[in-house]
């Protein structure tokens, strides 16, 4: 006889195993954020922690809540009634113009995050993993032109030059969160971040008015590409406070810190595509030292239906360092333009939430719905030209509609904002972020009590 | 609500897969950062051949029985660009299946054996009349893969060491050549020409055919397989035998002094005379792209085709429409891949075979481009495969991607002797990528 416990056991284990496959089959076909910012440092970092507080602005760290498992504050894990798997992507759109006025389109899907979660004790241990992207490292521009050749220069080819960045670093994050008393929460994780940053320049020849390599000519597709793999630990606190400026209000205080820590890898420079690849060389070992993170947050909830967040991170990736960036020619230096490219990061975030109905499960339909506004500001961690900082500047939004399956929500996010500037010989991103998570949530692990 | 768990899951795979990705890419974003991107840009660029030469490598002319379309040659042919040449041609012949008893059992007076020879090939003056000797051959001749420098002893005649049979003359262009054995050749052979015992073994170990040999005029005709027979019959009667050929060997020779031409250099078939030719890794450019991709490559060498026809007296023929190019390679001492590695036969341990663009002939003698590229691809990244390069002349196989031999010829080749990399020069053209 299979017991309820283990057939829901049994569930968890095949969604969780469903949900480790996609992102694989996700980024097979992503072409990513599609920045040309992406091409430094390693790449652009991604600050996901819950589809609530992508919608806030990004923050979220002192943000508590049973519908979600944020990532950012492992202390969050510890409020937990549900076994509950989260996964979400978004679709991308950004439009690239740099002094000269040109502009280029790029559009792609990614994978934004798996999580899964579950409390041991109801409300006071909480277990959190969460699979998702650390950095990525995409772009994709190109040149044009056309070659003469054969000895007599009497075939004249068409050749497109394009640099792509691929790939990124990922992150598998496990930890636990514990209730100490109603006002303190501690929460510790380990990180494991892993992956491989790749850039590949590619020059492909077609026959004028013709697709496909021409026959007896090759294309020359160079790719530098970079493993890195390593071990870090995140600590977070959680501090709540009732009844501060009202009756029933309640203030947050999260804050979250991530340890510096060393990826170890190598970097090596392959010819060709897939496959097909020839390693050029040797390959490189050597180090890349992360900084340590602050994240800080307050979550401010005047009532049952509204939540305001403030958060703030810093980053001081000035002192980060790669011992890839070396003199050698072949494979290129990592990180691109080397270590002084990079500058401490900051990013601050505002937002508010509104849920008409409150905590009441019985009112209308768009009453239930959480409607949520935000926006941040963040000077990125590259400097490409070692001198302009580099902003970014976004307002996001979203919807958060509940489900005829209790503590199961579909959120439905989107944000719009700039980065970079056309000043200085840089180029300035405007995207546009469509963003879906659906979050389930169930008593999967726990024993039903007749009451 | 199991359902709708899993409904929920497969709809969020469903969201994520149904997301394609679309781009729009431009120039922007080229310039930014420390190190803008660069690179990628492809180049052509022409290398001149090094140590370009006439080499001398007797061609292959012996045939054991196995290719139906092959030819011997026999004349001689005083021609500005070889120089006097002689060609003697030698053939075999097997016995028929069965010979009449008509036959069998005439007097050897009462029979008459002839040579037929069809002319399928002419290099010469065509208004020249051609003498040719008959000689027997003394002993078994090894055609097979003969080279044009070899001889085979005639037979002496009663009273003589070497004499010919008989003599016979013909006009350059004539369509058939035909010698009349004398009859004291047929008392003497008899029998061996009526036994036709075990399969035609005992006829082959007792007759090993006969040397067609140039005594005068300007041409050298050829004459292939299945247009050579020697038919017995009975004087008188409308029955006669014939027997086909089975070997052909030709032996070349320049009797005189080699001509020269100021800038070119001259290949001779069937002498072997071939250009040599490599390309100097360690020189500019090639020195300068190790590593580089290479997007395109081929080897090409022109020929002069206003001094093959300047040079040409009248009246004179020099088989020209089938003219075709055959390249052997020889291994580099560092060479640390294999003929197979490149994609191209091995001829032997050091050599191998590279095709060439049979369209291109006669006009130059160009290698297939997949070849090329997989041998420089693998030459600038590993060090050279090849040491040098052969170009030899391959009579008879135009339209083809050259690596089988060419049929034996005296034909001629002018090629330029430039070694600097310009549009008349034996040259190496690579398009390539820098690193």
């Amino acid at each position: 006889m299979i017991s309820r416990r283990s057939l829901g056991v049994a569930h968890a284990l095949l969604c969780a195993a469903l949900l480790a496959f996609l992102p694989l089959s996700v980024q097979a076909q992503s072409t990513g954020d599609g920045s040309i910012y992406s091409r430094f440092g390693l790449g652009l970092l991604q600050d996901f922690s819950s589809s609530r507080s992508q919608a806030l602005g990004g923050g979220g760290y002192a943000l508590r809540s049973l519908n979600y498992n944020p990532a950012g504050n492992p202390a969050l894990w510890s409020d937990q009634v549900f076994t509950r798997a989260n996964i979400g992507a978004s679709f991308q759109t950004i439009s690239t113009s740099g002094d000269g006025q040109q502009t280029s389109q790029l559009t792609a899907g990614n994978l934004e995050s798996v999580q899964f979660s579950f409390p041991l004790y109801e409300r006071s241990l909480g277990v959190g993993l969460v699979f998702q992207p650390y950095s990525r490292s995409n772009y994709k521009t190109l040149r044009q032109g056309q070659i003469a050749t054969g000895p007599n220069r009497a075939d004249t080819l068409n050749y497109q030059t394009q640099f792509e960045g691929i790939g990124g670093l990922q992150t598998i994050r496990g930890g636990l969160g514990w209730t100490i008393n109603e006002t303190v929460r501690v929460g510790a994780s380990l990180d494991v971040i892993f992956g491989i940053i790749e850039a590949q320049r590619s020059t492909r020849f077609t026959r004028p008015g013709l697709t496909g390599t021409p026959s007896g000519t090759r294309d020359a597709i160079l790719t530098d590409g970079t493993r890195l793999s390593g071990v870090t630990g995140s600590f977070g606190s959680h501090f709540s406070f009732a009844d501060v400026f009202a009756e029933d209000d309640a203030l947050s205080i999260g804050v979250a810190f991530s340890l510096p820590t060393t990826l170890n890898g190598e970097r090596v420079r392959t010819i060709d595509e897939s496959l097909a690849r020839d390693t050029l060389g040797t390959e490189v070992e050597g180090e890349v030292d992360l900084p340590w993170e602050l994240r800080a947050g307050l979550a401010y909830h005047p009532d049952a239906r509204w939540s305001l967040v403030l958060d703030g991170l810093y980053a001081p990736w000035s002192t980060a360092s790669s011992s890839f960036d070396t003199d050698q020619a072949a494979p290129s230096p990592f990180p691109v333009g080397g270590n002084r490219t990079l500058t401490d990061r900051w990013r601050a975030s505002v937002g508010a939430e509104i849920v008409p109905a409150g905590e009441d499960e019985l009112a209308g339909y768009f009453a239930r719905t959480g409607y949520r506004l935000g926006a941040y500001a963040e000077k990125l961690y590259v400097r490409p030209d070692l001198d302009t900082n580099v902003h970014v500047l976004a307002a996001t939004g979203g919807f958060s509609l509940p489900t005829s399956i209790s503590g199961t929500r579909v959120d439905l996010n989107a944000s719009v904002g700039t980065r970079g500037t056309t000043e200085d010989n840089l180029v300035r991103d405007v995207f546009y972020r469509f963003s879906v998570h659906v979050s389930i949530g169930e008593r999967w692990f726990q024993e039903r009590k007749l009451r | 609500m199991m359902y709708g768990r899993f409904g929920a899951v497969l709809l969020c795979a469903a969201l994520l897969w149904a997301v394609t990705a679309c781009d729009d890419p431009s120039t922007v974003g080229v310039g930014v950062g420390p190190d803008s991107l660069q690179g990628g840009t492809p180049i052509t660029l022409d290398v001149g051949a090094a140590s370009q030469r006439i080499a001398p490598d007797p061609s292959v002319t012996g045939n054991g029985g196995s290719a139906s379309l092959w030819r011997m040659l026999a004349g001689r042919v005083d021609d500005p660009l070889t120089g006097p040449l002689q060609a003697n041609a030698y053939f075999d012949v097997e016995s028929p299946v069965a010979i009449p008893d008509t036959i069998l059992n005439a007097p050897a007076e009462s029979l008459q054996v002839e040579l037929d020879l069809q002319p399928s090939y002419l290099h010469g003056d065509s208004t020249s009349t051609v003498t040719l000797a008959l000689y027997e051959v003394e002993n078994e001749m090894d055609a097979a893969r003969a080279t044009a420098d070899q001889t085979f002893p005639a037979t002496p005649i009663r009273n003589g060491s070497g004499a010919e049979l008989t003599v016979t003359t013909a006009a350059s262009n004539d369509s058939l050549v035909s010698f009349d054995l004398p009859t004291r050749w047929i008392e003497d052979n008899l029998e061996v020409l009526k036994d036709t015992t075990d399969s035609g073994e005992a006829f082959a170990n007792a007759f090993h055919g006969f040397r067609v040999e140039a005594r005068g005029g300007n041409a050298i005709l050829g004459f292939g397989r299945t247009g050579t027979t020697m038919e017995i019959r009975r004087i008188g009667a409308d029955l006669s035998s014939q027997f086909q050929t089975q070997k052909q060997f030709t032996h070349i020779e320049r009797t005189g002094a080699k001509p020269a031409l100021s800038d070119r250099l001259i290949a001779v078939d069937g002498l072997g005379e071939g250009l040599t030719f490599s390309f100097d890794h360690d020189a500019p450019p090639l020195d300068t792209l190790a590593g580089a991709f290479v997007n395109r490559a081929s080897i090409l060498a022109p020929v002069d085709t206003n001094a093959w026809n300047e040079t040409r007296p009248d009246n004179f023929v020099r088989p020209r429409g089938n003219i075709g190019y055959r390249t052997v390679a020889s291994l580099a001492d560092t060479a640390s891949v294999s003929c197979g590695a490149v994609g191209v036969p091995a001829l032997s341990d050091t050599t191998c075979a590279v095709p060439m663009v049979g369209q291109a002939a006669p006009a130059s003698a160009l290698t297939d481009l997949n070849v090329s590229l997989q041998i420089f691809r693998e030459s600038l990244l590993t060090g050279p495969v090849f040491a040098g390069y052969r170009v030899e002349i391959a009579e008879g196989r135009p339209q083809q991607n050259t690596l089988s031999l060419g049929l034996p010829s005296t034909v001629p080749v002018v090629f330029y002797a430039s070694g600097a990399a310009s549009t008349d020069s034996t040259r190496l053209t690579l398009t390539v990528t820098p690193k």
